[in-house]
């Protein structure tokens, strides 16, 4: 009962400040169809791009990075952490099975991103010995390490919820999201082993595969 | 200093307001958080500081003058929503709520502004840390009449308006405000997921939401506690709400 009330109340709560606040509902992008060579993006941002957040990174090779290096892209970019034995290789084969999934050129330019939520344990060579132990190629793949702040902020634009529940153990929101070259989110997946043919399609898109 | 000057520019307001510190020393400890670790009922909090009071909008005006990214209009999408300071008369001005908090501010702005101020947003547990508080004891969590003030407070339908700071009488901490006035964001307002972890798959609906965080709470009493964790958790970081501010921490410097 008490339990049952509770979740009333939260109910409430949450339903409340969501009609208060619409989310603000990205612009879908433009038809790709009629785009014969996928046009590179350039000049300023578009208002919701995720590429807009200041924060260094590093990456399993050690290079200094910020999120824009990734613009141009379609990016597939997901948050783990390495130490969890059963989201994260699950979360890495979603991530294969697209890049699988993928057209001829979505597969050639599609970056996979994975950024830690573990900064502390995932450092660049643990990150370096995943890329390793999963197989997975570093010209496509990366892996991204930062301090907390950075790794709070980009959760919180791509809407991934965290809490380290102890000592380098960490729930959080499952989501695959696919940002299109300037960074805005457009397809998500939620949670993990779920159907990946939506997102494909919005990548193919992208990609000029479709 | 700096703060002295603040103060006396605030020459209106009532004398108790300007008796009070900008910012007071919380003397840190463990207490038991809402949600529990996995493997641990108790949480470390580290000595810090936190303001005084909520942030006003004079304040806030002040940053944005000295901070044109962030003035209203200029704020791109990502950073805050379509409705970022709209209660302001003008995008440079605050005339007639110069001491009310500052609402109508994203995640990224409170941010902004406490970082321009060598501080940084409270972290969720050094916020219920010093709410448990009443003006004698430091946790009056137990007490029924304390948390019946709180629901109060959380039960008031927001009319739009905002009185100014100063309402409540000091607590423990000598710390006003934290009910009565406005909800307050802090960092890590994106952690009030669920008991559902990384290693369950059952139904998302649960896991990500409301349901399952009512599940593992630690101690079902505490609703208005709850409630502030239903609120963080709709939440996202370009939010702008009418009843929504801050107070800025700071990280106690080694001497």
């Amino acid at each position: 009962m008490r339990t049952k009330l509770l979740i009333a109340i939260t109910f409430l709560a949450g339903c409340q400040a969501n009609e208060a606040k619409p989310i603000p509902v990205t612009q879908p992008p433009a038809e790709a169809k009629t785009i014969v060579a996928p046009v590179i993006p350039s000049g300023e941002l578009p208002e919701l791009s995720i590429y807009q957040l200041d924060s260094t990174w590093t990456t399993q090779d050690k290079a200094e990075i910020k999120l824009d290096s990734f613009r141009g892209a379609p990016v597939v970019i997901v948050m783990f952490f390495g130490s969890c034995r059963t989201a994260c290789p699950t979360i890495i084969a979603d991530m294969k099975r697209i890049e699988k999934a993928a057209g001829p050129k979505a597969a050639e330019k599609t970056k996979f991103v994975l950024i830690t939520f573990d900064p502390k344990v995932d450092t660049p060579d643990a990150l370096k010995a995943l890329e390793k132990k999963f197989e997975l190629d570093s010209k496509k793949w990366t892996f991204l390490h930062g301090d907390e702040g950075s790794i709070r902020e980009v959760a919180s634009v791509l809407n991934v919820q965290y809490r380290e529940v102890s000592e380098g153990q960490f729930s959080h929101t499952n989501l695959i999201t696919l940002l299109d070259p300037n960074g805005v989110v457009t397809t998500k997946i939620e949670g993990l082993k779920q159907p990946i043919e939506p997102l494909v399609a919005s990548l193919n898109k992208i990609a000029g595969d479709s | 200093m700096r703060y002295w000057l603040i103060i006396i520019g605030l020459t209106l307001n009532s004398v108790a307001f300007a008796a009070a510190p900008e910012r007071v020393r919380i003397k840190g400890d463990s207490y038991a958080p809402f949600y529990p670790g996995a493997d641990k009922e108790e949480q470390l909090v580290e000595d810090f500081e936190m303001d005084t009071f909520p942030v006003t909008n004079a304040k806030f005006l002040a940053f944005v003058n000295a901070n044109p990214k962030w003035q209203r209009g200029a704020v791109k999408a990502l950073f805050a929503d379509a409705s970022y300071l709209e209660n302001w008369p003008s995008p440079s001005s605050v005339v007639g709520i110069e001491n009310q908090p500052v609402t109508h501010v994203s995640w990224f702005a409170a941010r902004a502004f406490c970082d321009a101020q060598g501080g940084r947003l409270p972290t969720e547990h050094e916020w219920e840390f010093v709410s448990r508080a009443d003006e004698t004891r430091v946790n009056a969590t137990g007490d029924l009449a304390f948390n019946q003030k709180v629901l109060t407070f959380y039960s008031k339908p927001g009319s739009g308006h905002i009185d100014n700071i100063n309402q409540t009488p000091a607590n423990y901490w000598g710390l006003h405000d934290l009910y009565g006035l406005v909800w307050e964001w802090v960092e890590d307002f994106n952690s009030s997921i669920i008991s559902s972890d990384n290693r369950q798959s059952g139904d998302k609906q649960e896991s990500k939401f409301c349901g399952g965080a009512a599940l593992s709470a630690a101690n079902t009493r505490e609703y208005a506690t709850f409630m502030r964790f239903a609120f963080r958790s709709s939440l996202k970081s370009s939010y702008t709400l009418h009843n929504l501010g801050f107070r800025c921490a700071y990280d106690i410097k080694s001497e």
